[in-house]
C-alpha cells in the first residue's frame, strides 16, 4: 500500500515536471523561431533592396544616354514594370507569405477581387490544375489581411443570386505589391544566377 | 403550409452585416441549415460566407445541376465553412505576435 502511494506519488510528480518542461520548451523554442525568421526576412529585404538599386542605377543610366541623345532632359521613366517599383525610402517590414499565401496575392493582383472571383482565376489560370478551396480561401486571406498585405472592402453592388449579402473584395496593400514584387525579383534573380 | 412558406421568406438579419439576407432562392439544405448555421459564424465574415454560399447555390441551380447534387455540395460548403471559423477563432486565440507587428 504504502509503496503503491510512494509510487503513485513519484509518477504523478515525474509528469507534472515533464509536462512543465514541454510547455516551457515550447515557448523557448517559438520566440527564438520567431526572432530567426525576423532575421532572416530583415536579410532577405537587404539583399532584394541591393538589387533594386543596381536595377534602378542600371535603368537610370539607360535612360540619361538616350536623353542626351536627344537632348532633352526628362524625368527617369521606368518600364511598365518598374513603375509600381518599391519605393526604398518606406519602411517596410513585411511578414513573409507562405506558398499558398503567395498564390492568393499574385490571384488578387493588381485588381479588387471577392472570395469566389480570386478562386475562378486560380482555376482558370492553370486550366483546371490548381484549385483553392473554400477551406483554405478563407484563413488564407484572414491571415494575409493580420499580415497586412491585403485589405478588404464591401462592394456596394446589390446581387439578386446572393440574396442581398454584399460582396467582400479583397485589395493588396503597399505591403502586399512589395511582396509579390519581391517575390518576381527574386525568381527573376534565380533565373539569371551565375556562380562566381 | 404556413411552416414552409414562413421558412422560404424568413430573412436573414445576422450581427455585422448591413442588408437582410433572403436565403428563400436556395436550397433545401441552404434555406434551413445554413440559416442556423449562419448565426455561429464569426460576424466579420458571416455575410461575406454565407453570399458566397448563396451564389454558388444559384449558378449551380441556373447550370441545371440536379437538386440533390446541389444540397450535397451546400451540405459539404456549410461543414467546410463551421471548420474555418473554428480554425480563424482558434488560430486568432493562439496568436503569439509577441514582437508585435512593426
Amino acid at each position: 500500500m504504502v509503496t503503491k502511494s510512494f509510487f503513485n506519488i513519484v509518477f504523478l510528480s515525474f509528469i507534472r515536471s515533464l509536462s512543465i518542461i514541454v510547455f516551457l520548451s515550447v515557448i523557448v523554442f517559438t520566440s527564438i523561431q520567431r526572432r530567426e525568421n525576423k532575421a532572416l526576412i530583415t536579410l532577405e529585404k537587404w539583399s532584394m533592396r541591393t538589387y533594386l538599386n543596381s536595377l534602378q542605377q542600371t535603368v537610370k543610366v539607360e535612360y540619361m544616354s538616350n536623353a542626351r541623345q536627344q537632348s532633352e532632359v526628362k524625368t527617369a521613366r521606368a518600364a511598365p514594370e518598374e513603375q509600381l517599383a518599391i519605393n526604398s525610402n518606406a519602411p517596410r517590414k513585411i511578414k513573409k507569405p507562405t506558398p499558398r499565401e503567395q498564390l492568393v496575392l499574385f490571384a488578387i493582383g493588381y485588381h479588387e477581387r471577392y472570395g469566389l472571383e480570386i478562386q475562378r482565376a486560380i482555376k482558370d489560370c492553370s486550366n483546371g490544375s490548381e484549385s483553392i478551396s473554400v477551406g483554405s480561401l478563407y484563413p488564407t486571406l484572414h491571415n494575409l489581411e493580420k499580415k497586412g498585405l491585403v485589405t478588404s472592402r464591401f462592394g456596394d453592388e446589390v446581387v439578386k443570386e446572393r440574396g442581398g449579402a454584399r460582396r467582400r473584395y479583397y485589395s493588396l496593400t503597399e505591403d502586399g505589391l512589395y511582396a509579390i514584387k519581391s517575390i518576381q525579383q527574386y525568381q527573376s534573380a534565380l533565373l539569371t544566377w551565375q556562380p562566381s | 403550409m404556413p411552416s414552409n412558406q414562413s421558412s422560404n421568406t424568413r430573412a436573414l438579419s445576422l450581427p455585422g452585416s448591413r442588408p437582410d439576407i433572403d436565403c428563400s432562392s436556395g436550397v433545401w439544405v441552404v434555406r434551413n441549415i445554413a440559416q442556423m448555421v449562419a448565426y455561429t459564424l464569426p460576424s466579420k465574415y458571416a455575410e461575406e460566407w454565407l453570399g458566397d454560399l448563396l451564389e454558388v447555390n444559384n449558378n449551380l441551380i441556373q447550370a441545371g445541376v440536379p437538386r440533390w447534387k446541389i444540397n450535397a455540395i451546400a451540405l459539404l460548403r456549410i461543414a467546410q465553412l463551421i471548420w474555418v471559423a473554428c480554425q480563424i477563432t482558434w488560430s486568432d486565440f493562439i496568436d503569439t505576435d509577441w514582437d508585435g507587428r512593426e
